[in-house]
């Protein structure tokens, strides 16, 4: 009955508010502080084999999972994706007269406008646009930038964050290179981020038959979609903390 | 198999206990909303009763207010307050919108390590406006309040277009000093942003002298530490013998006017003017 009570008691509101919620304030006992620095394993591309660790702020590396920014920053990248093509015609884009089709009394009928009012069925569109329309939103570079960490710690945290500290490219274009790559790590089904810094023409020719699932992203153009829709990122350690430099803290 | 045996492990299974579940990995892309209460729909107001705000489109039955709007100041007919009382007072419309930088804001900026001074260099508004000490638009300048002066200890060059008593102590008792300069709005422009003048104009504006008598009175008092008594200003040395000397008139017996000399004395000062080298700007 108490855990009944307890289930019923507790809104929606107040699952989200658990959710999103820092822990309760005031020192607790045993009260540790968290470490400032996360080990990452660095390997060799693309043997993968590891190398060492590498420590990494846990302000980049450790963010604590926040879904409505990484929503806000999904949201602000795809509105500014928006081409705005929609171009509907309006009343008096219609082509049709703009006379009033009946007079306003004695007709018996109901009053009526022009022919191209919103309300008829062949009529133009109420409040119409012309293209290009401007779908842009606003974000603070400092969410933006909280959303791009918040994704690194998820992948970090599920093991999906891959840093490597060779050049992120093959030894040759040949698509049996991305084949054996593949088969070797069991990725054949996975989507692949691989962000890079510098040119790697053997990585895109190699991929070309995979560009579906594999995606190969400047450090410049990297989203936080990108990061979300991969199962597994594969990062140079000096692009990775690149990013680290340029987010803000 | 090297080192990816995580990452294989963490694909399919998961464990539990001392069993093993299967788990299907779903993308956090579609489980993403936002935080609770932060989204709202707009109200689409005439799209049928269902919808709430069919019919009368929430404006009620008749009147003003449903067919249009109502001025924000009409009180019904009663006369509205803004004319029931007298104007008072006056608006100076050149008084300037300084921006406020506290003393602690400073402090904690180098506290922090976002302001890093090299040896001897001077925190001016350029400075200011570069390590965001200042953010925002920065339209006539800005004034260094005093707040957080207790704790204030940094030894550092300050030069702003005011400071108030209070922080000009506090600035002076930690080892620095403050020096309070004169900003026209273009030259303000030119001394936070002097690239852009030389990528669009090929030069820099010459740094404006204070013309009103408002201006030159504030900048020449020494407890404002103002830069043209500081520094000894050439402007001040021309001012003050503007009022001492008067325009000689040359006598009319022997010579026509034309004859006369021209040379006037309180120009004297001025003697400075003229063209500056880049190196003087000190950029």
């Amino acid at each position: 009955m108490f855990s009944k009570n307890l289930i019923t008691s507790i809104s929606k509101s107040g699952i989200s508010k658990l959710s999103t919620a820092t822990a309760a304030s005031g020192v607790q006992i045993h009260a540790q502080a968290p470490p400032k620095y996360i080990l990452t394993t660095l390997r060799s591309f693309p043997s993968l084999k590891p190398q060492t660790f590498q420590p990494i702020p846990s302000t980049f590396l450790n963010q604590p999972l926040r879904r409505d920014i990484l929503w806000k920053a999904v949201v602000f990248d795809a509105d500014n994706k928006r081409v705005g093509a929609s171009n509907p015609k309006g009343r008096s884009d219609m082509g049709y007269s703009r006379k009033k089709l009946l007079p306003q009394k004695g007709s018996g009928k109901a009053r009526s406008g022009d022919r191209g009012s919103p309300i008829r069925h062949d009529g133009g569109v109420a409040l119409a646009r012309t293209a290009p329309n401007d779908h842009t939103s606003d974000l603070p570079k400092k969410v933006y930038d909280l959303a791009l960490k918040v994704g690194f710690s998820d992948k970090y945290r599920n093991g999906a964050l891959i840093v490597v500290n060779d050049k992120l490219d093959f030894a040759t274009s040949d698509p049996l290179a991305t084949e054996m790559f593949l088969k070797k790590f069991q990725l054949k089904n996975e989507k692949l981020l691989f962000v890079v810094d510098e040119e790697c023409s053997n990585m895109v020719q190699s991929t070309e038959k995979y560009a579906k699932t594999i995606d190969i992203v400047d450090k410049y153009a990297l989203e936080i979609k990108d990061i979300l829709n991969a199962h597994k990122v594969f990062i140079h350690l000096d692009t990775l903390q690149w990013i680290a430099n340029n987010v803000e803290h | 198999m090297f080192g990816l045996t995580s990452l294989i492990l963490n694909k399919s299974k998961l464990i539990t206990g001392t069993t093993f579940q299967q788990v299907r990995s779903v993308s956090l892309l579609s489980h993403l909303h936002p935080s609770l209460n932060s989204t709202k729909s707009f109200k689409r107001v005439g799209r049928g009763p269902s919808s709430g705000y069919g019919k009368t489109s929430s404006r009620g039955q008749k009147g003003q207010k449903a067919r249009g709007s109502v001025k924000p100041w009409f009180e019904g007919g009663q006369t509205p307050i803004t004319k029931l009382f007298p104007k008072t007072g006056f608006k100076r419309v050149t008084a300037l919108d300084l921006n406020i930088v506290n003393l602690q804001r400073i402090g904690d900026f180098i506290k922090s390590g976002r302001l890093h001074l090299k040896e001897g260099e001077v925190l001016d508004m350029r400075l200011m406006k570069r390590s965001g000490l200042v953010s925002g638009s920065l339209k006539d300048g800005v004034k260094i309040l005093a707040e957080g002066k207790e704790r204030f200890e940094y030894p550092i060059k300050i030069e702003a277009t005011r400071a108030s008593t209070e922080a000009i102590r506090a600035i002076e008792r930690a080892g620095g000093e403050f020096t309070a300069r004169y900003f026209s709005k273009l030259s303000l422009r030119a001394h936070i942003n002097p690239e852009h003048f030389l990528l669009t104009r090929g030069h820099i504006p010459l740094q404006a002298r204070p013309t009103k008598k408002r201006d030159i009175d504030y900048y020449s008092r020494v407890d404002k530490r103002g830069y043209l008594i500081k520094e000894d200003n050439s402007l001040l040395k021309a001012i003050a013998q503007a009022q001492v000397a008067k325009p000689k008139i040359a006598k009319q017996d022997n010579k026509t006017s034309i004859e006369a000399s021209t040379v006037n004395e309180s120009a004297a000062g001025f003697t400075n003017s003229g063209i500056f080298k880049l190196s003087d700007l000190k950029l």
